[in-house]
């Protein structure tokens, strides 16, 4: 993986009850250019290192700015940026890396969000309006808990935002998806269960997978503590209950490749060899999960596992 | 030499069967004939499914041209849920292919069913003309008298094979001995 890049928190701002902007700005040279929908993985003071999409127009290599939800089972990422970050603070954040990239041949797009999901379509709708593209943005949002940013969007958007403030008035995905010109697309960021019902709906719409683009909300949920057997490296590893197997190795200088920390993108599947897994991933397929599984989110449960590393 | 499916390069195209889409809201077929046994079995089977379908046919419309503008107005109208099934010789539906990728469609909602009876394109890189002929032997091009090499190497473009000279020593038809 490429080196970190150090980084100063320079603003800290609480958006909604639950929801606080950092903006973070480059102790060295000046920042990385990023595409809409690209994420960074900052790596807290507390040992935690979570992925976050990045909010500021992709062309400011001055600052990046993130928006972080306070979760209520936070492993201590969320909780640490809510409680403990201060203006000044310094961390080291991984380059910027996009697995929800922009599809340039829609001719429409249309974006959803839901809650915290809005993050990735700040840069989304910064780009689309430089491009002057056609898109709307569908954001739902719960009134002054989690309806980030519906002032700036709408002095931004006008009538391409369309706002479904819970439970007054409800995302529509039927009426959203009907009728739509060919070139149309559609781009989903929020909690699995919206992700699943714009599958579903829009393959009763007769909408191709390829049209449908989404970004679930990943991140390492807590579990039993366990225990790992390193094959290669001879190590023996306690993981602890808040901690992820990722982290646990990282901890015992073991780099594993990684991108979204969060059981999606595929890059740090690890081979092993025995014991029993909880696969909590959405990337390996039925099969590959005998053999492999993803660090980043998976764990151990019942018989010790002998990783192959 | 044989080859098997696995090992045709990436950019041989792979045809499938033209089995109607079964989450398609709207069937559109364009074919370059009427009547082949292929088409009016496919022809049957999209009027048969549970949503409407649109026929074009090349014999219906004085030219090539006529026929696309038609194709292209109707994709104009279209909403997602359409899929399309292309018929007729390489050269005639790979264009079209191109057309609706243009208009918005996505690869998996167009079905291409080459007709089988007229061979393959092959198109001579030399004098830039399009023709028909078979794939596993040497081409002469009707055009320059080139004999042609077809390679492995299909133009979605165009829709046609590359057609290069087999024979560098000679480059022109008339060199033959």
């Amino acid at each position: 993986m490429s080196g970190f890049i150090p980084v100063r928190v320079t603003d800290i701002r609480q958006v909604t009850p639950v929801i606080r902007e950092v903006s973070l700005q480059s102790l060295g040279t000046a920042l990385p250019k990023f595409s809409a929908g690209s994420h960074i993985q900052v790596l807290l003071p507390n040992g935690k290192r979570n992925a976050y999409s990045l909010l500021s127009d992709p062309l400011d290599t001055r600052h990046y700015r993130i928006a972080v939800r306070h979760q209520e089972n936070s492993r201590g990422g969320s909780r640490y940026v809510h409680e403990q970050l201060q203006v000044g603070d310094e961390l080291r954040i991984a380059p910027p890396a996009n697995l929800f990239p922009l599809h340039n041949e829609a001719h429409l797009h249309i974006l959803l969000a839901a809650g915290i999901g809005i993050t990735p379509f700040m840069p989304y709708c910064t780009e689309l309006l430089r491009r002057g593209a056609p898109f709307e943005l569908h954001y739902a949002y719960r009134n002054c808990i989690s309806d980030a940013y519906v002032a700036q969007l709408r002095d931004l958007l006008g009538e391409r935002l369309h706002c479904y403030d819970s439970p007054q008035r409800r995302l529509d995905l039927k009426h959203v998806l009907s009728n739509r010109p060919l070139g149309s697309h559609v781009y989903a960021c929020g909690p699995q269960r919206l992700l699943d019902d714009l599958h579903q709906q829009a393959a009763s719409l007769g909408w191709s997978d390829s049209r449908i683009h989404s970004e679930a909300f990943s991140a390492a949920q807590s579990g039993q503590p366990f225990s790992v057997q390193l094959l290669r490296s001879r190590q023996q590893l306690n993981v602890s209950a808040d901690q992820s197997l990722l982290e646990a190795l990282e901890a015992a200088g073991v780099e594993v490749p990684n991108l979204c920390r969060g059981g999606v993108c595929g890059q740090c599947q690890t081979g092993y060899l025995q014991g029993d897994v909880e696969h909590r991933d959405h990337f390996l397929s039925p099969d590959e999960k005998a053999a492999s599984l993803m660090p980043c989110v998976s764990r151990g449960c019942g018989q010790p596992l002998l990783l192959d590393l | 030499m044989s080859t098997t499916t696995k090992q045709l390069p990436t950019s041989v195209p792979r045809y499938y069967s033209g089995e109607p889409s079964q989450l398609a809201t709207h069937h559109l077929m364009v074919s370059q004939g009427r009547g082949c046994t292929e088409q009016a079995r496919i022809c049957a089977s999209l009027n048969s499914s549970a949503v409407p379908m649109t026929h074009l046919s090349l014999s219906d419309y004085p030219s090539s041209a006529e026929l696309q503008r038609a194709m292209l107005s109707i994709l104009r109208e279209a909403t997602v849920g359409l899929r399309i099934y292309l018929l007729g010789n390489e050269d005639f539906i790979w264009p079209l292919h191109a057309l609706a990728r243009v208009a918005g469609l996505q690869p998996e909602e167009i079905q291409v069913i080459p007709s089988a009876s007229c061979g393959h394109a092959i198109y001579c890189v030399h004098c830039s003309t399009t023709q028909h002929g078979a794939l596993d032997s040497p081409h002469t091009c009707t055009e320059c008298g080139v004999v042609l090499e077809v390679r492995q190497h299909f133009s979605r473009r165009l829709g046609a094979y590359l057609g290069v000279c087999a024979d560098a020593r000679q480059p022109y038809a008339q060199a033959r001995s």
